[in-house]
C-alpha cells in the first residue's frame, strides 16, 4: 500500500517537473509581435521630441556662413533658413588674410625719458606678425642699463648692460578696418638675467661720531615680469608707423639676494612703478602675397 | 601730420606723468636701528625712572638716553663687529655703589640695498649677546637679523619687580 502511494507521488512529481521545463522552454521561444502598431509606436512616441525633429531637419539640410560669420542652415525640402543659436560666439568675417604683415619697431621711450632725467633704460626692438590684421604675436629683445647717483641718501647704483626678452600677443580691435590705424591690447611676459651693485653708500652715525661707507658687490639676479598693454598705432608715411603704448606691469619673480632688492630690472624699469609707456617707430612689410588663398570680399573667409 | 605729432606728444606726456607719480618713498628707518623694550620679571612692559644708556667707547663718553625710559634705540657700530652698552641705574637709594650693567652685542654687518628712496644700509646679524646681571636679569633678541624695519628687536628684562 505504502509502495503504491510512493509510486503515485513520484509520478505526480515527475509530471509537475516536466510541465515546468516545458513552460520555460515555451517562454524562451516567444517571437515578437510585428504589426502596424508596433512599427509606428516609436515614431508616434517621438513625434513631439524636438531634439529628434531638429536632428532630422539638420540631416536633410545644408548650411553656409553669412556676412556676420554666423552658420545659417537651409532646409533643402522646405527652403526654411535658420541660424544656429548654439553658436554663441560667431566668428566675424576676416577681411584680411592670415599672413597680413610683419613689422619691426624700435622703442624710443627710454632714450626720450633719459633726455628728461630718467636714470635707466636703453632701447628695444619689437618684432611681430599680424594675422588677419587681428592677432599679433610678438617678441621683444632689448638692452637695459642703469646708473643712479643719489646724494641723500648717498649711494651710486649700477646695473651694467643686460639683455631682456619678452614674448606676448596683441589683439587689434580694429581688425576689419584700415590697418593704418590700430587700437590694440595685449599681454607680455618678460625675463632678464642681470646684475647690480651699489658703491660708495654712506650710513650716518650721529652717536658714534663717524659716517661709515660701504659697497655691495655685484649681485646676479634673474627676474620675470608681466605686462598688460594697450596702445594705438598710426601710419605716418609709407611703411613707417608710430605707436604709443600704456603698460601696466608687475614683477612675477625675482631671485633673492643677500645684498638687497634690485631697483632696476632691464625691460621692466624701476621697481615700485606699476605704470609706464612705450613709444615706437615701426617698419611694416606686407605679407599678403605669401597667402595661398586671397581673402575674398564676399563674406567667406578662405584663409582659415 | 602735425596733428599726429601733437597727439603723439600728448600721449607721451600723459604716460610720463602717470609713470612718474607712483614712487613709494622711504617709510622705514634709513638705517638699521634696533629698538629695545624694558620688561620686568613678570614679562610686563615697564618704564624705569633714572636710567642712563651710554655706548662703551662713544666719543666723549656721550650719553645716548637718560631719564624715564621704556623703549629706546641702540645704534650699532657699522665699522665694528662688537658694540657694548652701559645701562646705569642712577638712583642712589637703590644703587649706592653706582654699579652698572653692560650689554655686549656681537654681530656681522651686512651691506644691504633697501630701495632707491631709503638707499643702502647695514643689516646686523647678531651672533651673541652677553650681559652682566646687577639689575638686568636677561637680554632676549626677538630676531637675530636687525633690519631697518621699525620694531622691537631687543627685550631687556630687569630684576626690578616693584620699584619702577
Amino acid at each position: 500500500m505504502n509502495n503504491k502511494l510512493l509510486i503515485i507521488l513520484l509520478t505526480f512529481l515527475c509530471a509537475a517537473m516536466s510541465f515546468s521545463v516545458m513552460a520555460q522552454n515555451k517562454k524562451r521561444h516567444i517571437t515578437p509581435v510585428q504589426n502596424a502598431n508596433t512599427r509606428t509606436q516609436s515614431i508616434n512616441e517621438g513625434s513631439a521630441d524636438t531634439a529628434r525633429i531638429n536632428a532630422a531637419i539638420r540631416a536633410r539640410s545644408t548650411h553656409y556662413h553669412n556676412d556676420r560669420g554666423q552658420v545659417v542652415y537651409v532646409d533643402t525640402i522646405t527652403g526654411v533658413q535658420w541660424v544656429d543659436s548654439m553658436a554663441f560666439l560667431p566668428l566675424k568675417k576676416m577681411k584680411y588674410p592670415l599672413l597680413q604683415s610683419a613689422s619691426a619697431g624700435l622703442n624710443l621711450w627710454d632714450p626720450i625719458m633719459r633726455a628728461f632725467g630718467q636714470k635707466y633704460g636703453l632701447a628695444d626692438i619689437h618684432l611681430s606678425v599680424s594675422l588677419h590684421n587681428r592677432y599679433r604675436p610678438a617678441i621683444v629683445m632689448g638692452l637695459g642699463q642703469a646708473l643712479r647717483r643719489s646724494d641723500i641718501p648717498h649711494y651710486t647704483y649700477r646695473s651694467p648692460l643686460s639683455v631682456f626678452f619678452k614674448i606676448g600677443c596683441e589683439y587689434n580691435f580694429l581688425f576689419n578696418s584700415n590697418p593704418d590705424y590700430q587700437f590694440y591690447a595685449g599681454a607680455y611676459y618678460g625675463v632678464t638675467p642681470f646684475s647690480f651693485s651699489v658703491d660708495d653708500f654712506k650710513v650716518d652715525s650721529d652717536y658714534w661720531g663717524s659716517d661709515v661707507t660701504g659697497s655691495i658687490p655685484s649681485q646676479k639676479c634673474l627676474a620675470g615680469y608681466y605686462e598688460l598693454v594697450a596702445g594705438l598705432r598710426v601710419k605716418l608715411i609709407g611703411p613707417i608707423s608710430a605707436g604709443w603704448t600704456f603698460k601696466f606691469h608687475g614683477v612675477a619673480h625675482c631671485s633673492k639676494k643677500d645684498g638687497g632688492e634690485p631697483w632696476y630690472i632691464p625691460g621692466y624699469g624701476a621697481k615700485g612703478r606699476s605704470i609706464t609707456g612705450a613709444f615706437s617707430i615701426y617698419y611694416t612689410v606686407d605679407l599678403s602675397r605669401f597667402n595661398h588663398n586671397k581673402a575674398s570680399t564676399d563674406g567667406h573667409d578662405t584663409t582659415e | 601730420m602735425s596733428r599726429k605729432v601733437k597727439y603723439t606728444a600728448a600721449a607721451i606726456l600723459c604716460t610720463a606723468l602717470l609713470s612718474g607719480c607712483n614712487s613709494g618713498g622711504c617709510l622705514d628707518n634709513q638705517s638699521a636701528l634696533p629698538k629695545a623694550q624694558l620688561y620686568n620679571s613678570q614679562g610686563e612692559a615697564i618704564s624705569v625712572d633714572s636710567l642712563q644708556i651710554r655706548g662703551v667707547g662713544a666719543p666723549g663718553d656721550s650719553v645716548l638716553e637718560q631719564g624715564r625710559l621704556s623703549t629706546f634705540y641702540l645704534p650699532m657700530r657699522s665699522d665694528a663687529g662688537v658694540t657694548s652698552w652701559e645701562v646705569a641705574y642712577l638712583r642712589k637709594e637703590q644703587n649706592p655703589t653706582g654699579v652698572c650693567d653692560t650689554i655686549e652685542f656681537s654681530y656681522r654687518s651686512i651691506p644691504y640695498f633697501e630701495s632707491a628712496d631709503c638707499g643702502a644700509t647695514f643689516r646686523y646679524l647678531v651672533t651673541q649677546v652677553n650681559t652682566t646681571h646687577h639689575f638686568i636679569e636677561d637680554v632676549v633678541m626677538t630676531d637675530s637679523l636687525i633690519t631697518n624695519v621699525d620694531r622691537t628687536y631687543i627685550n631687556i628684562i630687569l630684576r626690578t619687580a616693584d620699584e619702577q
